[in-house]
Parts: C-alpha cells; sequence; structure tokens
C-alpha cells in the first residue's frame, strides 16, 4: 500500500503564497496564516562561508554579527531592545551559503520589523569599539561550541579534508587566527557587497493581508540600491579523489568514527535519493545501522547517518560512538559492510514504504509554524529559483525508486569518495 | 557604512520606529478537561491545522524524586517501557512506528515520568495501538535491560567531558543538599550496575497507575474520540500505586561559602554556575520571580547578559534561571568564560545580583520585560503541542486553572517594588555556591577571594 501522491495531497493543504521582484533585485514572498495574531519577517542573504578567501575564514557569521551592532537611525543594543519591546523574538545563524535574520512577533508588529530589517540592510554602522567586542564574544562562541566540546573539531576536520582546495574547505567559525586579524574596513567592502536587495529574499509569514504587507515592504526596501556584484566562481567538488583515514586524539571517553562521503549540490535530484538513502541506513532505531552495530553486535552507544547538502556540493555523513571497549577498525568495518550493502542490492519494499512515510511526516511537521514555512520559502527561492517547490517536493521524494537509491549508493558511497576519521581519547593514547 | 540609500528615501522618515497598529486580543485557547471514574485525567487540545496527533500520558509526581538510593531508577524504567511487552519485542515496536514515519518516546524527570506519541491522523490506530501497549503492558527483559544499562552506562562515562554537565552535577549536590534533587537523575556508575529487573517492575507498580496519569490528546482529534479511545485503550493499570510514600527530608542548605573547582586540565573556557536554592513551581510569587530574573539575566537584553557579553566580550551568553521543581528549586546563573576572565566574571555577576537586591529597577527596564513578556506570550502558543505542554503544566504543578487567563494582566500589575521585593526574598548573593568546570591550574588561584576553594576531578574525587 504505497502512498500515492494523490492520496497525499488530499491530507496536506496547499501552502499558498504571493511572491515579486522589487525594481532593485530584492525578491519578496509573502505567506498568509491568520491562525494565530503572529508575524515573522525572515530575510535571507545569499552569502555565507563559501564567499570567504582564504586568510579570512569566519568572517560571514563575524559580520552577521554586526548586524545587530546598530545602523542609521538604531543605536547598539537598540536593535534588540525594539524588538523585544515589542513582544517578539529574533535571531540570526550562518552557514556554509546563507545568513538569514529572522524574528517573529505579534502582527501588529510588522512595520517596526521591517522598518528595523531596512535600517540595516542600508545604513548598518559599526565603531571599532563594537567591532573589537564582537569579535572577542564570537572567539568565545567558538571556544564554548566547537574548542571546549568533545568531538567537536569533528566537522571542520572532516571538510577541511575532504574539500581540500575546493569549495567548503572551513566551516562558517573559521580559525581564531583569522578572526583576530579581522578588520573594520574589510567588513565595510563585505557589507557593501554583499547585504544589497538584490543578494537578499524577504519573507513575511502569518497574520497579514497581503496587499498591505506588499505596500510596507515596497515603502521601507523600494529606495534601497543594488549592488549587482558579481560573485567569484566556486571550484567545483572533485569526487573520488581516493579514500583518505585519520585518527585525532580529543579529549573524549569513547572512540567515535565520522565518515564523509561527497554528494552533489542541493539543487540535484540525487539529492532526495540520497537522503532516503540515509534515513533507511540510520535513522532510528529499526534502521539498518542501529539494528546491526547498536542492537545485535553490540559494538556502537549509538549509529545513525544524514546528509549535509550545501549548494556547490555536500557530504553524506554516517557516524557511530563506539563503547570504551570497542575496536575502532572492525567497528569501521562493519558500517562500511553496512554502507557497501545499499549498492549490492535493493532496499526492500517495505523500506521504501517507511522512508516515504517518514519524509511526508517530517514534511507536515514542519509546516506547523509560520517560522518553518518562511525558511521553507526562503530557501526553495535562494537555492533552487523554484519557490513552488514548498508544495510539490515531496512528490519528488515520493517518485523515488529502489533503483535510484541503489545508483545513489554505487555512485557516492564508495571508499574512494570518502575522509573517514576516528576519534580517540587522549588518555589513552600510546606515545 | 551608509551607501544603499538612494533619493526616493527623502519621502520616508527613518528617523524615528513606525508606531504599531492595534494590539490583538490574546486569549489561551480552550481545551478540553475531564477526569474519568478511574482518575485518569483526559485533556484534549484539539487543532486540525495539519493532519497529526500526539498523545502524551504523563505520570504526575512520578520521576526521579522517587528514585531512592537507586539513582537513574526512574529513567531506567521509562526507557525500557518501549523495549519489549508481552505482544512486541523491542525491535518490533521500534519497527511498527517508525514504518508509519511516527515517534514512541518514553521518559522521566524530576517530577513525572512520560510516554508520547506522534503520528499523523490516518496511522492514529496503529500508533495508539503500540502506545497502550507499552504504557500498560511492559515485560522489562533482562537482556534488553543488560543493553540499556550498558549505553547507560556509557552515557555517566561521556559525561565525564562535558563541562556543563559537571557544573551541574556537582551545583545540585551542594545546593539541594538532603534534597532528593542533588542526585544524579541518570544514576552513577556504581548505581546502574546495580539496578535489576525487579527494581524496575517495582519503580512500575508504584508510579504508573491511572490515579496519577494524564493523557493529553492534541491537534486533529475530537473530545470525542479521546474519550473512546482512552476507555478502550487505557483502562488497564490500577487505579493506585503500590507501596507508594511521599515523604522527604527537607533541609534548608545555608552559609555556604566555598567555590568548587571541576578540574578539566587543558579547558579553553571555565564553565560556571552561581547561585543557591530557589522556589518550586507553584510559589505564589512565581510570576513576579520570572520577571525580576528576565531583567536581571533571563534574556538578551538583560543585566548579566549586556554586562558580560556586549559590554566586556567575556562570553558568547550569559542567563540566569530560577528552575523550579514540584517541591523546591534552584537559582544559578550560568556562562561560559575564557579561563583569563573567570575571577573577573564572577566579581561582575555578584555586583550585578548585589544591584539588584539593592535598588529598584528603571521604569524603562521593567516596562520592556513586561512588553517582552506579554508580547512573546502568543508566540509560545503557536502549536498546539505548546498550547499542550502548558496544559500540562498546570496539572503537574499544581497551579490554578485561570493561571494562564489571569497571566498577562498578572504580568502587567506588577511594580517597581514588587521587583525589588521579590529580589530581595528569594536573591542571596551572601549565601552563594560557586562552582567552576575548567582548568585548575589556571583560574584556581584568582578564585579564593570568593570562599574557600576545593578541587575535584570529573569523577567527584576531591583532590588536595
Amino acid at each position: 500500500m504505497l502512498i500515492s501522491t494523490a492520496e497525499l495531497s488530499t491530507q496536506t493543504a496547499k501552502i499558498e503564497f504571493e511572491e515579486f521582484d522589487l525594481p532593485n533585485g530584492l525578491h519578496v514572498i509573502l505567506h498568509k496564516d491568520n491562525t494565530n495574531p503572529i508575524v515573522s519577517v525572515d530575510i535571507w542573504y545569499h552569502v555565507g562561508a563559501k564567499d570567504e578567501d582564504p586568510g579570512r575564514t569566519g568572517f560571514a557569521h563575524l559580520f552577521e554579527h554586526m548586524m545587530f551592532q546598530g545602523s542609521g537611525n538604531v543605536k547598539k543594543t537598540e536593535h534588540f531592545n525594539y524588538i523585544q519591546n515589542a513582544g517578539g523574538t529574533l535571531n540570526g545563524t550562518t552557514n556554509q551559503d546563507r545568513t538569514n535574520y529572522f524574528e517573529t512577533a505579534p502582527s501588529n508588529q510588522l512595520e517596526l520589523l521591517l522598518w528595523l530589517e531596512s535600517d540595516r540592510m542600508s545604513t548598518l554602522q559599526v565603531t571599532q569599539e563594537n567591532f573589537d567586542n564582537q569579535r572577542e564574544v564570537v572567539k568565545e562562541e567558538k571556544r564554548q561550541r566547537y574548542d571546549n566540546v568533545p568531538y567537536g573539531s569533528r566537522w571542520g576536520e572532516m571538510m577541511k579534508r575532504l574539500f581540500k582546495g575546493q569549495t567548503y574547505e572551513w566551516i562558517p567559525i573559521g580559525s581564531m587566527e583569522d578572526l583576530n586579524s579581522a578588520d573594520l574596513n574589510y567588513a565595510q567592502e563585505f557589507y557593501r557587497k554583499y547585504y544589497s536587495p538584490d543578494n537578499a529574499v524577504l519573507v513575511i509569514s502569518g497574520d497579514i493581508d497581503y496587499s498591505e504587507a506588499r505596500t510596507l515592504a515596497e515603502k521601507y526596501f523600494g529606495g534601497l540600491k543594488p549592488a549587482s556584484t558579481v560573485k567569484k566562481k566556486y571550484p567545483e567538488i572533485i569526487f573520488n579523489q581516493g579514500e583518505a583515514k585519520d585518527v585525532i586524539y580529543d579529549n573524549v571517553q569513547l572512540p567515535a568514527v565520522y565518515i564523509g562521503y561527497k554528494i552533489p549540490g542541493t539543487t540535484s535530484k540525487e539529492i532526495q535519493e540520497l537522503e532516503m538513502l540515509s534515513m533507511i541506513m540510520g535513522d532510528g532505531k529499526s534502521s539498518r545501522l542501529y539494528r546491526d552495530i547498536v542492537y545485535d553486535k553490540k559494538t556502537a552507544k549509538s549509529a545513525g547517518s544524514f546528509i549535509w547538502d550545501n549548494e556547490i556540493g555536500g557530504m553524506f555523513i554516517v557516524t557511530a560512538t563506539a563503547f570504551k571497549n570497542t575496536n575502532a577498525d572492525s567497528l569501521l568495518e562493519d558500517i562500511t559492510r553496512i554502507v557497501d550493502s545499499f549498492g549490492k542490492e535493493p532496499v526492500s519494499d517495505k523500506e521504501l514504504e517507511k522512508v516515504k512515510n517518514s519524509v511526508e511526516n517530517d514534511y507536515i511537521s514542519n509546516m506547523q509554524t509560520i517560522m518553518g514555512k518562511a525558511d521553507a520559502l526562503a530557501s526553495y527561492w535562494t537555492f533552487h529559483k523554484n519557490t513552488g517547490l514548498i508544495n510539490t517536493m515531496v512528490d519528488e521524494y515520493l517518485a523515488v525508486t529502489k533503483e535510484d537509491i541503489m545508483n545513489a549508493a554505487k555512485k557516492y558511497l564508495t571508499n574512494d569518495n570518502r575522509v573517514v576519521l576516528t576519534y580517540l581519547p587522549k588518555n589513552g593514547k600510546v606515545n | 557604512m551608509a551607501n544603499n540609500i538612494n533619493a526616493q528615501d527623502d519621502v520616508l522618515d527613518r528617523t524615528r520606529p513606525p508606531k504599531p497598529g492595534p494590539p490583538k486580543d490574546v486569549q489561551f485557547p480552550d481545551y478540553f478537561d475531564t477526569t474519568l471514574p478511574n482518575g485518569i485525567n483526559v485533556l484534549v487540545i484539539e487543532n486540525n491545522k495539519i493532519p497529526a496527533v500526539s498523545v502524551r500520558m504523563v505520570f504526575k509526581d512520578a520521576g526521579s524524586f522517587y528514585d531512592g538510593e537507586k539513582y537513574g531508577l526512574a529513567s531506567l524504567t521509562a526507557e525500557m517501557l518501549t523495549k519489549g511487552t508481552s505482544k512486541r519485542s523491542a525491535t518490533e515496536i521500534a519497527e511498527e512506528i517508525d514504518f508509519v514515519g511516527g515517534s514512541i518516546n518514553a521518559g522521566s524527570d524530576w517530577d513525572g515520568s512520560y510516554i508520547s506519541l506522534s503520528v499523523l491522523k490516518k496511522h492514529l490506530n496503529t500508533g495508539i495501538d503500540i502506545l497502550s501497549d507499552v504504557a500498560q503492558d511492559p515485560v522489562f527483559a533482562d537482556d534488553e535491560l543488560a543493553r540499556v544499562k550498558e549505553q547507560r552506562l556509557s552515557s555517566i562515562l561521556q559525561g565525564k567531558d562535558d563541562a556543563g554537565h559537571l557544573s551541574d552535577k556537582k551545583f545540585n549536590k551542594v545546593v539541594y543538599g538532603e534534597l532528593p534533587y542533588s542526585n544524579p537523575a541518570e544514576g552513577t556508575e556504581t548505581t546502574v550496575k546495580d539496578i535489576r529487573r525487579e527494581d524496575l517492575v517495582d519503580f512500575y507498580k508504584m508510579n504508573y497507575y491511572s490515579g496519577n496519569l494524564i493523557i493529553a490528546f492534541v491537534g486533529n482529534i475530537t473530545k470525542e474520540e479521546a474519550l473512546k479511545i482512552t476507555e478502550e485503550k487505557f483502562s488497564n493499570l490500577p487505579k493506585d500505586g503500590i507501596n507508594r510514600v511521599n515523604s522527604f527530608k527537607y533541609s534548608e542548605t545555608g552559609g555556604i561559602k566555598n567555590v568548587y573547582v571541576i578540574n578539566k586540565p587543558g579547558a579553553v573556557q571555565s564553565n560556571l554556575r552561581v547561585g543557591h536554592l530557589g522556589i518550586p513551581r507553584n510559589n505564589p510569587d512565581y510570576i513576579a520571580v520570572t520577571i525580576m530574573n528576565t531583567i536581571l539575566g533571563g534574556y538578551f537584553g538583560s543585566r548579566i547578559n549586556y554586562n558580560l557579553r556586549e559590554k566586556h566580550g567575556f562570553t558568547y551568553g550569559a542567563r540566569s534561571y530560577f528552575n523550579p521543581h514540584l517541591y523546591s528549586g534552584d537559582f544559578s546563573v550560568d556562562t561560559d568564560v575564557r579561563n583569563e576572565v573567570t575571577d573577573t566574571s564572577i566579581t561582575l555577576i555578584l555586583g550585578e545580583l548585589n544591584r539588584m537586591i539593592s535598588e529598584e529597577v528603571t521604569d524603562e527596564e521593567l516596562e520592556t520585560v513586561k512588553n517582552y513578556m506579554t508580547g512573546v506570550f502568543p508566540l509560545q502558543l503557536e502549536t498546539a503541542n505548546a498550547v499542550a505542554s502548558r496544559v500540562i503544566n498546570l496539572k503537574l504543578y499544581n497551579l490554578p486553572k485561570d493561571y494562564y487567563s489571569k497571566y498577562i494582566s498578572a504580568i502587567n500589575a506588577l511594580t517597581k517594588q514588587d521587583i525589588l521585593d521579590a529580589a530581595k526574598k528569594y536573591i542571596h548573593p551572601e549565601n552563594i555556591t560557586i562552582v567552576v568546570s575548567g582548568d585548575a591550574g589556571a583560574v584556581k588561584d584568582k578564585l579564593a577571594r570568593f570562599g574557600e576553594v576545593l578541587v575535584f576531578d570529573p569523577d567527584g574525587n576531591q583532590i588536595k
């Protein structure tokens, strides 16, 4: 009883939206949902760690912090104060490909949010003192989230090897050295190049009226100038560069294995196949990894797999945390055997149906909040230039066959296309 | 850095923030609430926005508080519910629920034990079958218990690398004294090894009964459906717990001025807890305390975060918490700071605590936090599950039924004097416990001015 597309569409209400470009290139997406008297504003700038130059790693994220430090009509701390005083919540995040800024507030405060976002899109003002302050804050963020955390270096170490000399060689937090040498003058240049209406999408989602929201977007953003920046050409991802294996000694108690396989970019149709493959392999207690090495063999405490997709190319990650006395080499052999099995024979009918049910469940859960919908809309526009995928992407997953999954496994999950990192306790290190 | 504005902007005055539109009325959503003759409290929070249902079973006042000397017992019992019944093996449970894309999770905290189901409406029957089975007929098989214990022992081992976890454990130990909250809810290596199948069976019989059971049906479901399901599927539990005792020693800890350092050689930051006992959730001053604490350290714009992060750049973030339980609670300021500024950060934190109890907050501070707390209230009610969590909390912590309908007016009624009174009553800098997880060699010497410095290893042994 495979779920058909027709059955799904009767279950799921279509997400309605309106979208248009302002003459300055800002793409605006509006989604009305009057269930609750709240509204989300979500701006994605199409700039991330992949736009950084060597020697300036971490800059896109450091710059995200600057966006909260004041603009033409908003002094330091006022940005937060205005929104919190309006009963709103706010934050920003930076990843490999984009930087986003988002707020949710009672819907009568929409105009305030647009005033603030347009002010910092057009007249950011950062003093040397505030720049230095946020540099220190970001260094503490790096210590707290990466340097002082067990296995905290894993993704940096993985991407450094997997994408050597290619796009995505470093993670958004950057290096201490580059953070120390970051300067305010370069922030000016970075701002001019990337923080412009023609490099952004504005999503307004929630308790709105379409024509009022459109008028407000035009009022606050219509007068801003485009930057017409020509972006650098991102180096391509090179597949099958030969297996790389390394051991890293860390302040950890238990050995752990991290395997990264290179996969194509976000818009590739193989992404859906690989994601479903990752779910069958390592999502939940009925997955193959869990059943094999956690439940039956009892050589791993936990295990899983997932895809980490980026615009140009990403990673298929397989990971397991071992028990203290597990032999990490034989654990790796077991994992490799499980991974290889997907290229040898097709997954079962039951596994395929299970993963399709999960996809449907996850999709519906993500559409519960106005911010969840705003992020999905922004993402489909930014990377696919096709906002309507919010209503049709599920169908693309449901159309995937067992053969597609097997072919994706054969093509990408090979030893030649992977980096293996084994983390071992520093204490047990034999000199 | 002004660069993007063009002449058209002359007509738009950007110098002042636009005025808000008229505020919309915020009502706490209606819900259905009844107690059946067998004692089960059925709640229905209906919301048909998405075709999904979650069912949350809450065994009230039946959590780690009742571990006794067998630390970890409540959480292992809950974890084992989904590891096999008379009808289904652990693997079959996982396969059946994963197959429909749903999830079933069981766990416990200090104040309760929980089982929750989340599933699309069209798979509700499948989900309910499994939920009903794991809640009422767990077998606690020995081989499954051995597996779960091994995993737990490894987690306990891993916790020794986690600075925040080490701080929490030591802080609770010192602050709660004789109360069960001072014990590690996940267990210790010794207690977990010693826990047997019979212990789980006893804990289950004592704490899982219909008289303390709340079942909340949330989402795309009517009260008629919910009542029918409860009657047909959840009537197998006894009305009362067996051998249930509810007595504990309550002792005020006081006057401890020690500094506890958990040594993590090579750590590049110190993880701090600065605090003391707090209040239980149903304390009548809870809302005043929350507003007071929000100004002090409860949100981004708070005094402590501004001082340590935005002014000094010592940390990525600093917050203070009143962490309430059913019978008591704690208060702490939590942050991570680089080694060199560990002592300075503690001085700044203590300074903010002293300022809080010695002078009134400003009109602007109080106004902003009132606006913030009342404004975010509708944001916190966006999903049916978020509403359900609040309704369950009313029940779990014995709060008045009109708590949420009066919430906004209770906040707006608070004065600067109320905030000062709450601070004086519940913040005691003279009775503060300081816990530091970090590199003792790098930070210890400068901490002596805060009290006697005691150093421990991650296993809890004192280092002389």
